[in-house]
């Protein structure tokens, strides 16, 4: 009688490491199907204080104001009317074509403030929306500006 | 000594290529971090924009066109306020209402409470995650309010185009 098992040959390799491989792929497409990396979203930041007119008491003597202009914001049936300062006016039934135009003169009056030596930290920019404007129509402002190049954009409101 | 005769796939380096996507997945993917976004909210397209690195500073706050034709209209906002998603009623600065549930929250997280062991925080920052066609009629107030509880920085949340 032969014995089957003396000749068998004995593989060794080491530990079993099937289960293992099976819970540490199970356990990688749960992280890769529950995680949400939110790549599709990012945020338009401003840090300057919300500005009010029309409210508060006069400054005292020697304050010193930053170099501030207004774009004013506003929407009149289908149009979208912006205004920036006394040198740029566009109008628009899209507010994203007529922000891409405003741009433009954004950067041109950026060169002016860079070319007369202002310093380009101090000059903030203000949006003053009207009432009806909505969030589709400010961001196209507030994006427009910063193209141009200037960092400090913030919003103001008519407190009349 | 014994021949060693191996069979089978040598799987050593499935399961360090493995391992490797583990630790990435567990580093990178937020998983069950809940910053209070409402999802259903439509945000504006912006090509610009960045992203905040520090959100454990930040309240999201989610806002939307209230009720109109009302003689106080007010946004609805929400906002997850210690772990509990809460509807921030806004003071009415025409009526003069004391309570201002928006602004008792943001200066909550700002200024802190020694009650509820909150510290000061000077690099809190607001998220508005407002919906596209909410109005600035409506999204005044909220600026106001981050404005009177001394927030320094808001943020627009958007999205990148497609």
């Amino acid at each position: 009688m032969k014995i089957q098992g003396a000749k068998k040959i004995h593989y060794d390799s080491g530990p079993n490491m099937t289960p293992l491989v099976d819970i540490v792929m199970v356990i990688l497409i749960f992280l890769m199907l529950a995680g949400s990396f939110n790549t599709l979203e990012h945020y338009l930041v401003s840090d300057v204080p919300l500005q009010a007119k029309g409210v508060g008491a006069a400054p005292p003597a020697g304050t010193v104001f930053p170099t501030k202009f207004t774009i004013n914001v506003s929407v009149q049936g289908p149009t979208y009317i912006v205004k920036a300062g006394n040198f740029a006016s566009v109008k628009d039934t899209d507010p994203r074509r007529a922000c891409d135009r405003l741009m433009g003169q954004l950067k041109d009056q950026y060169k002016n403030f860079k070319d007369a030596g202002v310093k380009m930290d101090d000059v903030q920019i203000i949006i003053y929306p009207a009432q009806n404007v909505t969030l589709d129509g400010l961001v196209p402002a507030f994006e427009a500006a910063q193209n141009a190049g200037f960092t400090k954009v913030g919003f103001g409101i008519n407190a009349k | 000594m014994p021949a060693i005769r191996e069979n089978g796939v040598n799987v050593t380096p499935l399961i360090d290529i493995v391992m490797c996507l583990i630790i990435f997945f567990m580093l990178v993917a937020k998983i069950g971090v809940d910053t209070g976004a409402d999802r259903n909210i439509d945000i504006p397209t912006s090509i610009l924009g960045t992203d905040i690195k520090d959100m454990g500073n930040t309240l999201v706050l989610n806002v939307v066109n209230g009720p109109t034709g009302v003689p106080d209209p007010q946004p609805i906002v929400t906002a997850l306020v210690r772990g509990q998603m809460e509807e921030l009623k806004l003071h009415d600065f025409f009526s003069g209402r004391v309570q201002d549930q928006l602004l008792n929250t943001l200066k909550l997280y700002r200024q802190g409470d020694p009650l509820l062991k909150m510290q000061p925080n000077p690099d809190f920052k607001v998220v508005i995650r407002g919906d596209r066609s909410l109005t600035f009629r409506f999204l005044a107030p909220v600026l106001m309010d981050c404005n009177l509880a001394h927030v320094r920085s808001f943020a627009f949340d958007t999205k990148q185009p497609q």
